[in-house]
């Protein structure tokens, strides 16, 4: 970690919100992106990333540096995104950003004015891929997000995952297989997704 | 090795975690198999898809949003400090009998409070009826832009940053009021509200039912920005509400977050689409009854066990018992504050408008 974010770090366990909002200003693409690409929607994203930042500053005077700062922010960020994962499975809701079709499959939300984010989504490429990795299961959609999107090691993931190596590599193998399914069937049917997109 | 072995091991063999004899099967039979050729392809090719997704900026008024919650957090403290009710009380009791009851008391609180989840079913983010007041649908309305069922719903880009409490793991991490509000004598019944003298003792919550978090955005096109702000802080100032989330700028739209008594939230988001025409509009109402049920059956417990220890206490001094009964007194502490801020978050609504 460079030496400024150090400092940053070390002023926020203090207490000093300036410098907090400094490492928050650092660090809230990557939060923010990791929150969307697992969430699938940006309303939450954005949520769970101030949740994931909340935590962040409550807990910093327990970041003793054994692991990078990076990696103990994904950390963080993950598990309230797994958590909110969690909840919804016992309690199904709706979301208000991907408005599912009588098919049960979803739309790709089409801004007329789309902020910097919907415009970088509008590459349709990324749009089906991200419909990919939002019709996976929680578990390989995690585990994909922290490998693919993040390089995350598989210790890393393991440690996060509370499970171990060899679960981790079977399951991200099992993720890589499900997602390769997903994206190749789409790109067979890359003409009606492509309407469906428009 | 079979096709099928290969397969299995194509995901290992792109980290290059096989065993060397292993890899070396593997790129051999990739060579000369072109169905598996073909599927290592595709697997390489969905990775690489995904790899290369961007990295994605929040919307604007995420900071200024975050800090304003975090404003209103305490400094940061270590652990010890910082540990949950019940994780004090049991550090302070040292008799194995008074763990072992703490224990079985949370457990039976958790076990309540999931019931109570499943059988209300409600407790999320949920939809109302996405068309626009009638008022609002007569003013500069794009009908299309609100339609759900065609799957064209635009929230404007604007997330929801109402993020009133939603979590009863967290409380004072949400935003709004997060004091208790000192009231005036002889009202010590009014649900909702503290005896400032009598701590937290009188606390009278409200009824759980039909308590729901109001939220609406709303995109406006507008030919002057500043001199919509300025109408925009009379209308909120001549609704009795406050600035929620400040002005900012991104891309040539600003947003602004206010937020504003329940009883004046309909008659204020009219008067701001009034401001410019109407480019979006999507009201939203998230239940916070199963929630406040929750939080109150917490307290009740909490209350109970707090009688409890006054009563060993009052039979016999005892240091242990005490020091039980203050993490007990902070505790139902803690929960009368985030009862208050469900209360509170039910009776204002958030306007997030986003003027083009």
């Amino acid at each position: 970690m460079p030496l400024e974010h150090q400092l940053l770090v070390e002023r926020s366990k203090k207490g000093d919100k300036i410098a907090f909002e400094h490492l928050v200003q650092l660090y809230e693409n990557k939060v923010y992106t990791i929150a969307y690409r697992l969430m699938g929607n940006h309303a939450d994203a954005a949520d769970l990333a101030q949740d994931s930042f909340i935590k962040i500053y409550q807990a910093l005077p327990n970041f003793r540096g054994d692991a990078s700062f990076n990696t103990w922010i994904y950390h963080i960020t993950v598990n309230v995104c797994r958590d909110e994962m969690r909840k919804r499975q016992r309690r199904p809701t709706v979301s208000l950003d991907e408005p599912t079709n009588s098919n049960g499959s979803t739309y790709e939300i089409r801004s007329t004015d789309p902020g910097p984010e919907e415009e970088l989504d509008r590459n349709e490429t990324r749009a089906m891929v991200q419909q990919c990795l939002n019709s996976l299961s929680d578990d390989y959609r995690t585990v994909l997000v922290m490998r693919e999107i993040k390089e995350m090691s598989y210790d890393e993931i393991a440690e996060i995952l509370g499970c171990s190596l060899g679960t981790v590599k079977s399951r991200l193998s099992r993720a890589r297989q499900a997602l390769k399914e997903k994206i190749s069937k789409q790109m067979e049917l890359l003409p009606t997704y492509d309407r469906l997109a428009k | 090795m079979r096709c099928q072995d290969i397969l299995k091991m194509l995901s290992s063999y792109l980290d290059g975690v096989l065993e060397p004899s292993d890899r070396e099967a593997v790129k051999i039979h990739l060579a000369c198999c072109p169905a598996c050729r073909a599927e290592w392809e595709e697997l390489t090719l969905s990775i690489s898809l995904l790899q290369e997704l961007p990295e994605l900026a929040p919307p604007a008024g995420f900071r200024a949003g975050l800090m304003d919650k975090i404003d209103k957090l305490p400094a940061p403290v270590k652990a010890p400090q910082n540990k949950r009710w019940f994780e004090r009380v049991s550090e302070v009791s040292k008799s194995k009998w008074y763990q072992t009851a703490a224990v079985a008391a949370v457990m039976a609180m958790t076990l309540g409070l999931t019931s109570l989840l499943e059988k209300d079913g409600s407790n999320q983010f949920m939809p109302v009826d996405p068309r626009p007041e009638k008022e609002i649908a007569q003013v500069g309305e794009r009908p299309e832009k609100n339609d759900p069922i065609n799957g064209v719903v635009n929230p404007g880009g604007e997330q929801s940053t109402d993020t009133g409490p939603t979590n009863t793991e967290s409380p004072g991490v949400t935003p709004g009021k997060t004091v208790i509000e000192p009231v005036q004598p002889g009202k010590l019944s009014e649900p909702g509200k503290v005896d400032k003298d009598r701590g937290f003792e009188s606390f009278v919550p409200q009824p759980s039912e039909g308590m729901v978090a109001s939220s609406a955005a709303l995109r406006l096109i507008v030919q002057d920005s500043n001199t919509a702000l300025k109408s925009l802080g009379s209308i909120t100032q001549n609704n009795g509400g406050s600035v929620y989330s400040p002005y900012s700028e991104n891309n040539g739209s600003g947003q602004i977050s206010i937020k504003v008594p329940l009883t004046n939230y309909k008659s204020t988001v009219n008067e701001l689409q009034k401001l410019g025409d109407v480019d979006g509009y999507l009201p939203t109402e998230r239940d916070l009854s199963s929630q406040h049920k929750q939080a109150k059956d917490i307290l009740e417990q909490l209350k109970a066990k707090k009688a409890d220890l006054e009563s060993k206490l009052a039979q016999e001094e005892n240091e242990e018992v005490e020091a039980q009964l203050g993490a007990v007194n902070s505790s139902v502490a803690e929960q009368v504050n985030t009862i208050k801020q469900l209360e509170d978050r039910s009776v204002y609504g958030i306007i997030i408008i986003t003027l083009i």
